[in-house]
């Protein structure tokens, strides 16, 4: 495996990158729980999409797939056009939790993907110390976690994963654990972070107005085992702000994604409404 | 009084620090200097209801000793046990290095013997199962009598000593560092493996860093037990130290030299202890002000 020494070019853009017909069963004392079902998604290079479904339904175990942290059963992962089924070294991945360690301060937390990738920590901190005020962390760089709010715990952990270089960015419901109005502060602050650097993001969340906000499209996964039941081109104008959220547009979108996440069934039987595109049909533009 | 002000400072410095994406330098926590004073200032102030009982126990004892003048062969007075033992100060002194030497030389070895085998559990299945249980089955040899054995081995030197307290101490170490270990967060694993880490930097980069607080507490149950191994392997067979001068002085009837150097003993097992909060918080200084803002929430 080759070591990637991260520039600071590289934190901008991104890779295309396509899941086809990933399958993953998991074996539990003798039974089998089917995860994951045939599920087929693609971002092109720099994309922001978004994967939205039930708790459970199998959404963290797709990103370990994707991470190389699970195998999957069937199908595979294209990076690129290259087959990368079980190849981490593409995706920076964050966890649902923010799992920084309590004993590196922020900068350290910061650099820890690229000591891991065996950069020296001097080198680690000059790469990551320019984007230290982009992520509104200027005067903590050497708190510990534990000084820290959640929205800042947040920053960080997100700011630990753009800066390993990788072409892929994978967000695990990275603002779930927040209060309101510090996750919309953050959506608004990623979306223009994503408009600086574009990144190429797979984001998942049980949140519609965040998915909306951030998402060129949007993939609505189903009950366990979950395939995707719908596909949503969000057309909104960027760059988008708070006020994107009060116009129409986003209104009907939102009913959208609602209505097929509630009852995938009665959404398909009734497949006209919006830029809904369903599994089977073809794709229909706003 | 002081602990509870330092607890209240801890909230409001929580509450006062802000969560502004501009926050420019404006929030930064005070000074850690102010801190460590503090932190020192509550844990002397936390040791006065000790040491008033432990002067009601001695005041008792020797109003005791006094009012029914018991022969000081059985039972000396504590202003007796002082004063002999200022006074045979220089005697005292003598037989303590050896054992503080035996005691510290012991403890260290014991840490790199624990390191070793924790390591090389955790790291290698064949390991785990090979060694773990001999290391339970060495913690059910009677040291009674493993420590005439030295001495037949080693002779009456440093060495038997040492291996006295080697086999004493390491073992809740060992226990603390594997749990430790154990006690990782299995996502923080996978982050560093999705990081492209392996085996060796998720050992080194999380799961060391993760054992530290049990290692700590491990460690203060094996220094408490350290200096009286020491003193076992001297009573066993040796020509200087506490152990030794307690058996000699014993036999000349001398209770209250007895009686001093147990003093000496419970003080340097007293130090040992509080060196390892020392240590504690010069390697984890994020640990103490975590923990304390846990208990507020
Ligand atoms: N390693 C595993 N072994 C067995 N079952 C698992 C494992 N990981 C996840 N699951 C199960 O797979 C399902 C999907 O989990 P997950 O991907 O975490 O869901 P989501 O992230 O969408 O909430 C859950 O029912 C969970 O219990
Ligand atoms: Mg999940």
């Amino acid at each position: 495996m080759t070591k990637s020494r991260a520039t600071p070019s590289q934190f901008h853009g991104g890779a295309a990158i396509e899941v086809i017909d990933v399958s993953k069963t998991f074996q539990r004392r003798g039974e089998h729980l089917a995860v994951l079902d045939r599920i087929s998604l693609e971002a092109a290079a720099g994309e922001f999409i978004s994967i939205i479904g039930p708790s459970g339904c199998g959404k963290s175990t797709l990103f370990n797939i994707l991470a190389g942290l699970e195998s999957a059963d069937g199908g595979k992962v294209e990076v690129n056009g290259a087959v990368a089924t079980g190849a981490s070294e593409h995706f920076a991945y964050k966890p649902q939790k923010d799992l920084l360690f309590p004993w590196r301060r922020v900068l350290d937390n910061a650099t820890l993907g690229l000591e891991v990738q065996g950069m020296k920590k001097k080198d680690a901190r000059q790469l990551v110390e320019p984007l230290i005020e982009k992520f509104g962390l200027t005067g903590f760089e050497h708190c510990y976690p534990y000084e820290l709010s959640g929205g800042m715990r947040q920053r960080v952990a997100l700011l630990r994963t753009v800066v390993q270089g990788r072409q892929i960015v994978l967000l695990d419901e990275p603002f779930g654990a927040l209060d309101y109005l510090t996750r919309t502060d953050l959506q608004l602050w990623l979306s223009s972070m994503w408009e600086q650097f574009h990144w190429t993001v797979v984001l998942v969340t049980h949140d519609v107005p965040e998915a909306l906000l951030l998402s060129d499209r949007v993939y609505v996964l189903g009950n366990r085992p979950a395939s995707v039941c719908c596909v949503l081109d969000v057309d909104l104008p960027r760059p988008r702000g708070l006020e994107c959220i009060g116009t129409p547009r986003f209104a009907e979108l939102e009913e959208v994604l609602l209505t097929n996440l509630r009852d995938p069934e009665r959404a398909n039987r009734s497949s006209s409404i919006g830029s809904a595109h369903l599994i089977g049909d073809g794709r229909v533009d706003g | 009084m002081s602990l509870s002000r330092a607890l209240t400072d801890e909230i409001e410095g929580e509450r006062a620090r802000p969560d502004a994406v501009t926050a420019s330098g404006a929030g930064v926590p005070r000074s850690r200097t102010s801190r460590a004073a503090r932190a020192v200032g509550t844990r002397l102030s936390g040791a006065w209801p000790a040491l008033l009982g432990l002067a009601v126990l001695v005041g008792l004892w020797q109003l005791v000793v006094v009012l029914l003048k018991v022969n000081p062969t059985v039972l000396p007075s504590p202003a007796r046990v002082a004063s002999q033992g200022w006074m045979n100060r220089s005697a005292l002194w003598q037989n303590t290095l050896p054992t503080i030497k035996e005691t510290l030389i012991g403890i260290v070895a014991a840490l790199g013997v624990s390191a070793v085998l924790s390591a090389a559990i955790d790291l290698s299945k064949p390991a785990r199962r090979v060694v773990y249980p001999l290391l339970v089955a060495s913690q059910s040899i009677p040291v009674l009598v493993i420590a005439p054995l030295f001495v037949i081995w080693f002779g009456f030197g440093l060495l038997p000593k040492v291996l006295v307290v080697i086999l004493v101490t390491f073992f809740p170490t060992t226990v603390a560092l594997l749990e430790g270990f154990n006690s990782t967060e299995p996502e923080a694993s996978n982050l560093i493996r999705s990081m492209g880490g392996g085996r060796f930097k998720e050992f080194w980069m999380l799961r060391v860093p993760t054992a530290l607080p049990f290692f700590f507490a491990g460690l203060r149950v094996a220094v408490s037990f350290a200096v009286m191994a020491a003193i076992f392997g001297e009573w066993v067979g040796a020509s200087v130290g506490l152990g030794v001068y307690m058996e000699l002085e014993k036999n000349a009837l001398r209770t209250d030299l007895v009686f001093a150097a147990v003093v000496v003993t419970a003080a340097l097992s007293m130090v040992l202890y509080g060196l390892t909060f020392l240590i504690q918080n010069a390697t984890m200084p994020w640990y103490r002000h975590s923990r304390q803002i846990k208990r507020i929430k």
